[in-house]
């Protein structure tokens, strides 16, 4: 849902800033005198400055503590899966807390799963989507460096894992899926 | 500076950015399914539009401000014409790279791709496209230092950053569009430029010597300071040039204050720092780096806002200004450049970013700013700069553009938001059905008012080029 909220507030906060600017320039024909419309526009602007500093620091405080880089820090894993990205697929080895059915990587519904992803050539990206086709989170595949994802599924079903850095003329096909039960 | 040197560049820069478009249309239609080029040519043509794009609007921009500096100070004219066979030799380049070679890992050619590429794009195009870039960014290097060099000359570094304002001595007054540049562009412009020269040399060695190897972390965080930045700062001249046009208009007076100094000496700052947005993704980086960069991504609004935003409405604002095509565009730019910045700040937010990082939502964003901030400003600027004369033609494209630029963008945002991945030459291999169907769907819409900015984009080249008049017969200056 977040990236719904962040959509609708981006194409909102669009609509509002081009009504904003269309109504200033409506009232460009107008005639009044220039120091009388600076102390106006100063005494907005004053108030705007104070407005958005807050709105800015309210939200910095708000979004700051939820940012998933920090759950590696803050949670405990109960399973933990080790990725690797190699142009153009995904290797999915279980390593704790997790199995493998058919050649698939099972995970354990409302399980804190650790992906550790790291890459054996270039960048990739590791998305994760649900089957509803919404993305849940994501890490960079890096050569050199293992990323730690933490995530929780509260739902079955089967995910699918898309590259989300671009990597060469197959990144498009770079996909993989894993089931949660 | 002569005003044909300008007119060289008002008639390369669109025609260039034509070409770029079409590469864009042949990739939309691509992704609808529509066209059928493949994945290789399509990674070239999206490298092609990603590096020309920035490369052209950052030299149109810079090609403006060399001219509009020209009221102020004495820049040397033969560094514009430098720029200008450096910039036209970077096109041939990177055209023979993309076209010919393939070559095709994406503006921000993130190490080590260029040089693993399993065999789709030559080595030949590699070391083409590196040399390419490598000229553009020390002909800008060197056109930023040549413009550093003679305002300091001129009004002394410290006031000509506007410090004598933050110390309330303002004994020297200085033009408010020389603080812009200043702060805002020139000096991140320097550093980053040569930022990205480092890099350069690092890819130029192991293109060279392919035994040599790099961090690819440190090269990630050369290419993103380097590319983010170059693509940011050219908004910031936009601006520079609503403050020399609007005055003009208006018969206000915009002059420097302690809050026009202290915003944009803010800005140097937030503008070079807000580059690790681009890496909240790579959680290997130290996360007070990404806290940084959320913080001056979010900073950056206030100076924006604040000062420049409420210094154009104290302009125009019942004004009893008379509109004309150069005005116009220069406010439609600021309008643009100020909501593509708002989705760039909602895109800045850690949490926000970890689900819509990589997806359209990203290419949605700065093509607002540069298809309704930095285009129209430009040729604003450009207009009012060579006395042009097709009023009518101007606000037609005008209107094309905000019209065909609204439905672009709109699909791109809704793509993004609904999180269709960016950078995927097709969506056929996605096992995702809705998320397939919309990226295919907003694609065709995409590449359909696209060719509508194709248009505009005509109409304002027309609009410069069509019998000139003689740049003090009506325009005001």
């Amino acid at each position: 849902m977040v990236n719904i909220y962040a959509g609708m507030i981006a194409m909102v906060g669009i609509f509002l800033i081009m009504g904003i600017g269309f109504f200033v320039i409506s009232q460009s024909t107008a005639d009044e005198d220039a120091a009388k419309v600076t102390r106006s526009v100063y005494r907005v602007r004053k108030y705007w400055f104070f407005a958005l500093t807050l709105i800015l620091l309210v939200t910095l405080g708000f979004t700051m503590p939820r940012a998933p880089n920090l759950d590696q820090f803050k949670e405990t894993p109960q399973a933990v899966v080790a990725v690797n990205g190699k142009m153009w697929q995904w290797t999915l080895t279980p390593v704790s807390g997790a199995t493998s059915a058919d050649g698939m990587l099972v995970l354990g519904l409302n399980r804190t799963v650790e992906f550790r992803v790291t890459s054996s050539d270039v960048n990739h990206g590791f998305g994760i989507y649900n089957a509803a086709g919404t993305l849940l989170t994501q890490v960079q595949a890096m050569p050199g460096y293992t990323n730690r994802l933490l995530y929780r599924f509260h739902t079955p079903g089967l995910y699918s894992i898309l590259c989300l850095e671009y990597c060469g003329v197959g990144h498009q096909v770079m996909v993989s899926q894993f089931k949660v039960e | 500076m002569k005003r044909s040197d300008l007119l060289l560049y008002a008639i390369t820069v669109p025609l260039v950015f034509t070409v770029l478009l079409l590469a864009g249309i042949a990739m939309r239609l691509n992704q609808a399914d529509v066209l059928a080029i493949g994945p290789t040519r399509f990674y070239a043509l999206m490298t092609l539009h990603g590096l020309g794009m920035v490369g052209t609007m950052s030299v149109g921009a810079t090609a403006g401000l060399f001219y509009l500096l020209k009221e102020y100070v004495e820049v040397r004219a033969s560094m514009v014409r430098f720029l200008y066979v450096c910039y036209v030799l970077a096109v041939v380049g990177l055209l023979a790279a993309t076209l010919l070679g393939n070559f095709g890992p994406g503006w921000y050619m993130l190490y080590p791709l260029p040089f693993d590429s399993m065999g789709v794009w030559t080595t030949w195009s590699v070391g083409v496209a590196i040399i390419a870039l490598m000229i553009l960014d020390n002909a800008l290097l060197l056109s930023q230092y040549a413009m550093l060099s003679a305002i300091v000359k001129k009004y002394g570094f410290a006031n000509a950053m506007g410090w004598q304002y933050l110390r309330g001595t303002p004994a020297v007054e200085t033009p408010a569009p020389i603080i812009i540049a200043m702060c805002s562009y020139i000096l991140p412009g320097i550093a980053t430029s040569f930022a990205g020269s480092v890099l350069l040399i690092m890819y130029l060695g192991q293109w060279i010597q392919p035994s040599l190897h790099f961090n690819p972390l440190l090269a990630k965080n050369l290419v993103m300071l380097w590319g983010h930045t170059m693509a940011n700062i050219s908004l910031y001249v936009g601006v520079a040039f609503v403050y020399q046009i609007l005055p003009r208009y208006t018969g206000r007076p915009w002059k420097s204050n302690r809050f026009v100094a202290l915003a944009w000496n803010a800005v140097f700052f937030f503008v070079l720092l807000a580059f690790p947005h681009h890496l909240y993704q790579d959680f290997a980086e130290p996360f007070a780096l990404a806290v940084i960069g959320q913080i001056a991504s979010y900073a950056s609004a206030v100076p924006s806002t604040v000062v420049t935003v409420m210094g154009v409405v104290t302009q125009i604002y019942k004004s009893n200004m008379k509109w004309g095509f150069a005005p116009l565009a220069v406010v439609i730019g600021i309008i643009g450049w100020i909501a593509g910045g708002f989705a760039a700040v909602v895109d800045s937010t850690i949490m926000v970013n970890n689900v819509l990082h990589n997806t359209l939502f990203v290419p949605a964003h700065f093509h607002t700013y540069y298809l309704l901030g930095l285009l129209p400003m430009l040729f604003g600027y450009y207009y009012h700069a060579l006395g042009s004369s097709s009023e009518k033609c101007g606000m037609w494209g005008l209107s094309l553009l905000i019209g065909g630029s609204w439905g672009f963008l709109a699909m791109f945002f809704i793509a993004g938001s609904l999180q269709v991945p960016r950078r995927y030459s097709d969506y056929n291999a996605i096992p995702l059905e809705a998320v397939r169907a919309i990226g295919q769907n907003t694609a065709a819409l995409g590449a359909v008012f696209a060719v509508l900015i194709l248009v505009a984009v005509g109409l304002l080249l027309a609009t410069l080029i069509r019998k000139s008049r003689a740049a003090d017969a009506s325009a005001p200056h």
